[in-house]
């Protein structure tokens, strides 16, 4: 009774055997999927809005004030008094600050690797090593370049007195070292810098390897039609292979949003005690966890905060969603229904 | 009367002895075994080491091979240690106490012991058997940090913490000309006269050496000589003129390049106990056993810089931290935390060993008196006698000015100096963007 | 014109490697230096930044184990529960989840399907606060449930395992199953799981080393040390503790780092391989 492989023929393969619906098995086995989810995602999400919109703290040591209904206000004081906007700001600007280079570098060594002419080897080799930061864990990296950057003596300001940008003779000596050593960490933009550039560094080999992919995906007929048209390698590149990577760039690009809108461990581990950089580098999870653990509890703006980011990243997958929409699929869609109907 | 006999007779032995090393105190143990852990929370080993080298060898008990301090009667004591950085030990603390967990004692800062004291996460002392009476022997001002609204006591201090300003002798020599003690203090004697010689130094030094580690430093002998706490009765941030002064004070150390900038508990400035990058150090008696005797790369005079150290009163009385012990609501062995309490705060005879071999400050006055009186000297700041010189102090301490949310607004307000100080704001941004920085940390504090 | 052209292009070729060797050098460096200060002492990171290895690295090893409350056994030992048993779940019924929405046809088939896409989207973080309240209340804060069992509803794992399934799972695989009077749920265990072994594989790799690497969701749920993760012991390492001597800073950081590499290298082809597919972007 062997059946065409086809949509049809599996479908009736599915549905029933001698008249018995296995349909049931679909809803079991997708059951416990359904369940923890709805129990351990679902229902705090709804947890969360909700509280996002009482007044719920715990003061002192164990004194629990609500929850009672607050409307507004705790969006309200988070976005005047609080600092929800500039821990929003803080993160694009990091992120963005990381993203675009790493963009644009990926590219550039996604097509030096695929560039057929050039042949360039050790490809292998080369992968393996720019997507290791990638493996390794953020906060051991973050620890490790808080460390590298200790002020007033440390491994990098050590190394500018060895190369003499800065004096070599203070700065071997503790007590006037600190007149001449460098202290990232203390401000805003060098701190800023060295977390896009962690981001950066981790994530660039894993960029590269996936745009890698997507312009081997690409059928060489493309190219050498556009060859055989006297397209030069630079026509070709900007006027065939990147607008076929657009879907997978697109891609990149939601996903690194997403990811940097939750950016905790690398800035929360670069955050030195009484810094002034924390207004700078301060993300939206580490204001947060700041206000669901420091001080006061407050569970509700904590809440409110989550909702913002929430919806913030609602908003950037829908306009993925929407970009990448195929619309010659659409387009077919509604063709083939038409012609159904009529 | 058995005890106060052998309590006489240990007493005895150690003055006769004079600061011999080589006797174990011992006291009985009669603390019933419960067959379960004695949890106790800290944010540093300190406690532990205190129990291990004091406690447990004086009831007889042992350590195990991986740390685990066994009691005689077989109970463990497990220590769980949550560090103190931006405020995490009371984060852990407060998530381990509002769930219900089994904790039989954990440690208080002065910065924030109200906040434990005022609820019902700590036990009266009078349950877990130790009556004020009892505690007559203590410094008051221990006593009073530890009083709850209603005048219970929930805790107790092993330590009394007033402070002095240390400095290296042969620097002081070297850059200052100053041959004694009394010369230093002249020297020091108010914060104007204070940062001209934190001038001087830096000058005769070419920038070598510097008065003191950082501004930081200066913020806790001066938080002292606050009038007013941080929070008032109407949950009001109160700016203290002193505050301010602050500000103006860090900026003008930044820019003349006057410290080291090593930070309080930074690696620098632990190593600056050991080399010659820095004169002086603000200390309260826990930082010169805890921080200062073993950074000073030696433990004989002559070694590293041990000896080469002096103790004035600098430019104001002050007193630094101290650490309070008490009884959670959960503990499940009340015996045992009376007994460790009654070691470490009650008995003058346990509280004296611990004392001589430690150089800690105890909370015993009677402890401190015999102490003096038995000519104590002591190596590492050349012979001085610092127990009479923190004995002058004691008195003076003023805890008025506490308030349960002083270690985080402390460290609100450092981010903001340091903002000032490096020039990022002016005096005025500075000042709201702290307020801004409280109200969002305890929207019930009225900032305005 | 020919040779102009291929020295140009041989200009170009050597400037691309040229970036590339600075390139890999860079992935390299900041380890390079972490493991040789682990084997200086502190007085000597601070003076100097080197890569020639010193000779403290016994000297290091002692102080950190003395330091009893850095316990990096310990720590990778609570990683390992953690990680094992939330990818086993999460590939269990990841797959699970998959075979229901691709053998079966049933009401509701695309919408669920569709609802799991739009979930892959929503970052666990957005709903902390709700989380850790309802934990707290079901007094499960400070366990090792809340950051395993939520593994069970893994949609980038449903999503993954569904692609490979319509290119490798034949569905008359599973009717032949039927025909010889196997049971649903063991046609699923005994034959169609052993058939997505490769894509189980590489899973496993991405999602072990994702939950190894998790510092928010265990900061918030875990408050003993004793119950600390890796990431959560290497946050420790900036505490005060620890500022009296980088050397054994820099040994820790080594010693937490050093399981990733030797899974890395050991694996290193299939993880890229992976990642080609479309790996998992945490």
């Amino acid at each position: 009774m062997a059946q065409p492989a086809g949509r049809e023929g599996a479908g009736s393969l599915r549905k029933r055997r001698r008249g018995v619906s296995y349909s049931r098995y679909g809803y079991l086995f997708i059951l416990p999927f359904f369940l923890v989810y709805a129990v351990f995602q679902a229902y705090p999400l709804i947890n969360t809005i909700s509280t996002a919109f009482q007044k719920y703290m715990i003061t002192g040591a164990n004194k629990v004030i609500g929850p009672t209904f607050a409307g507004l206000d705790n969006f309200r004081n988070v976005l005047t008094k609080g600092f929800a906007l500039r821990a929003f700001g803080n993160t694009w600007i990091m992120w963005i600050i990381n993203f675009i280079p790493q963009m644009l570098l990926a590219l550039v060594l996604a097509k030096w690797f695929t560039d057929r002419r050039m042949r360039i080897r050790g490809q292998g080799a080369f992968k393996v090593l720019v997507y290791m930061p990638n493996i390794i864990t953020a906060a051991s990296i973050s620890v490790l370049f808080y460390s590298l950057f200790a002020y007033p003596q440390g491994p990098v300001n050590s190394l500018l007195a060895a190369l003499g940008i800065i004096d070599p003779a203070l700065y071997a000596n503790p007590g006037s070292a600190a007149t001449v050593a460098f202290p990232f960490l203390e401000r805003g933009w060098p701190v800023r810098l060295i977390i896009a550039f962690i981001n950066f560094w981790m994530w660039y080999g894993n960029t590269m390897i996936v745009l890698i992919a997507g312009i081997l995906g690409i059928s060489p007929s493309l190219y050498e039609a556009a060859e055989v048209d006297g397209a030069s390698q630079r026509q070709i590149f900007f006027g065939v292979t990147l607008p076929l990577l657009k879907p997978i760039m697109l891609y990149t690009l939601v996903t690194s949003l997403i990811g940097g809108m939750q950016m905790y461990d690398i800035p929360q581990l670069m955050l030195q005690q009484g810094s002034p950089a924390k207004e700078m580098i301060q993300t939206n999870t580490m204001y947060i966890m700041e206000l669901i653990y420091a001080g006061t509890r407050d569970y509700g703006r904590g809440a409110a905060v989550s909702v913002l980011l929430f919806i913030a990243t609602l908003l950037v997958s829908l306009l993925f969603f929407y970009f990448l929409r195929d619309k010659d699929a659409i387009r077919e869609r509604r063709a083939l229904k038409g012609r159904a109907r009529a | 009367m058995k005890k106060t006999v052998s309590l006489l007779m240990a007493l005895l032995l150690m003055l006769s002895f004079g600061l011999s090393h080589a006797e174990v105190y011992t006291t009985d143990f009669d603390v019933p075994a419960t067959g379960k852990n004695f949890v106790i929370y800290a944010w540093n080993d300190e406690f532990l080491g205190m129990l291990r080298d004091y406690y447990i060898p004086a009831v007889g008990g042992t350590v195990a091979d991986d740390g685990t301090l066994v009691l005689p009667n077989g109970d463990k004591i497990d220590f769980v240690i949550n560090p103190n950085d931006e405020g995490v030990y009371q984060q852990k603390l407060d998530a381990a106490l509002g769930a219900g967990e089994h904790i039989d004692m954990f440690l208080m800062e002065a910065d924030y012991a109200l906040k434990y004291v005022n609820s019902d996460f700590t036990m009266p002392l009078e349950d877990v058997g130790i009556t004020e009476e009892m505690m007559q022997s203590q410094y008051p001002y221990t006593i009073d940090v530890a009083r709850d609204e209603n005048g219970v006591i929930k805790g107790t201090s092993w330590q009394a913490a007033p402070g002095l300003f240390l400095y290296r002798r042969s620097l002081a020599q070297k850059y200052l000309g100053v041959n004694t003690p009394d010369e230093m203090q002249e020297k020091v004697k108010d914060w104007d006269t204070f940062l001209e010689t934190a001038r001087e130094v830096a000058k005769a030094s070419e920038g070598a050496t510097k008065l003191i580690p950082a501004n930081g430093d200066v913020w806790q002998v001066v938080r002292t000589a606050r009038t007013q706490p941080w929070v008032d009765a109407e949950y009001n941030l109160v700016v203290d003129d002193q505050v301010e002064w602050y500000f103006n004070f860090a900026k003008t150390l930044r820019d003349e390049n006057l410290t080291a900038m090593a930070n309080p508990w930074s690696e620098a400035w632990n190593a600056g106990v050991g080399n010659d990058s820095i004169m002086g150090y603000f200390f309260s008696t826990w930082g010169i056993q805890w921080v200062m005797t073993g950074n000073a790369g030696g433990s004989k005079p002559g070694e590293g810089t041990y000896g080469d150290w002096a103790a004035v009163n600098g430019p104001q009385p002050y007193y630094w931290g101290g650490t309070w012990l008490n009884a959670a609501s959960t503990c499940e062995n009340l015996p045992l935390a009376k007994d460790i309490m009654e070691y470490f705060t009650i008995e003058t005879g346990s509280m004296q060993d611990y004392c001589l071999k430690s150089k800690d400050y105890v909370n015993n006055q009677e402890a401190i008196q015999n102490i003096i009186d038995a000519g104590f000297s002591f190596d590492f700041l050349g012979g001085q006698d610092h127990y009479a010189l923190f004995q002058a102090v004691t008195p003076l301490i003023d805890t008025s000015t506490m308030s349960p949310y002083d270690q985080n607004i402390n460290i609100a307000m450092d981010t903001e100096v340091n903002s000032y100080a490096i020039g990022e704001k002016d005096y005025d941004s500075a000042i709201a963007d702290f307020k801004a920085a409280v109200a969002d940390l305890y929207p019930e504090i009225s900032v305005d | 014109m020919m040779k102009s052209y291929s020295a140009r292009l041989g200009l170009k070729k050597t400037w691309v490697y040229v970036v590339c060797i600075f390139l890999s050098v860079l992935s390299i460096l900041p380890f390079l230096v972490m493991f040789v200060n682990a084997t200086r002492d502190n007085y000597a990171i601070q003076q100097g930044m080197s890569l020639i290895p010193g000779d403290m690295l016994q000297k290091n090893l002692e102080t950190l184990s003395q330091r009893q409350n850095f316990d990096v056994l310990g720590g990778m030992w609570n990683s390992l529960q953690i990680s094992s048993l939330s990818t086993v779940l999460a590939l269990y019924f990841g797959t699970l989840t998959a075979y229901g929405l691709f053998v079966y046809s049933f009401r509701g088939r695309q919408l669920a399907f569709s609802f799991i896409m739009a979930v892959m989207m929503i970052p666990t973080q957005v709903s902390i606060v709700g989380f850790y309240t309802f934990m707290f209340q079901l007094r499960l804060t400070n366990t090792y449930i809340p950051l395993i069992i939520p593994a069970i509803a893994s949609p980038t794992v449903v999503f993954f395992m569904r692609q490979y399934m319509m290119g490798g799972l034949p569905l008359e695989i599973v009717d032949a199953a039927r025909i010889d009077g196997c049971s649903e749920f063991r046609t699923f265990n005994t034959i169609a799981l052993p058939m997505m072994k490769p894509a189980l594989a590489t899973q496993a790799i991405f999602l072990f080393i994702a939950s190894w690497n998790r510092l928010f969701e265990p900061t918030m749920i875990i408050s003993s040390q004793s119950k600390y993760t890796m990431p959560m012991l290497v946050s420790l390492l900036k505490s005060d503790r620890f500022r009296t001597d980088y050397g054994t800073v820099y040994l820790a950081l080594s010693l937490t780092v050093l399981p990733l590499f030797v899974v890395y290298f050991a694996l290193s082809k299939y993880i890229i391989q992976g990642v080609a597919l479309g790996g998992v972007k945490e």
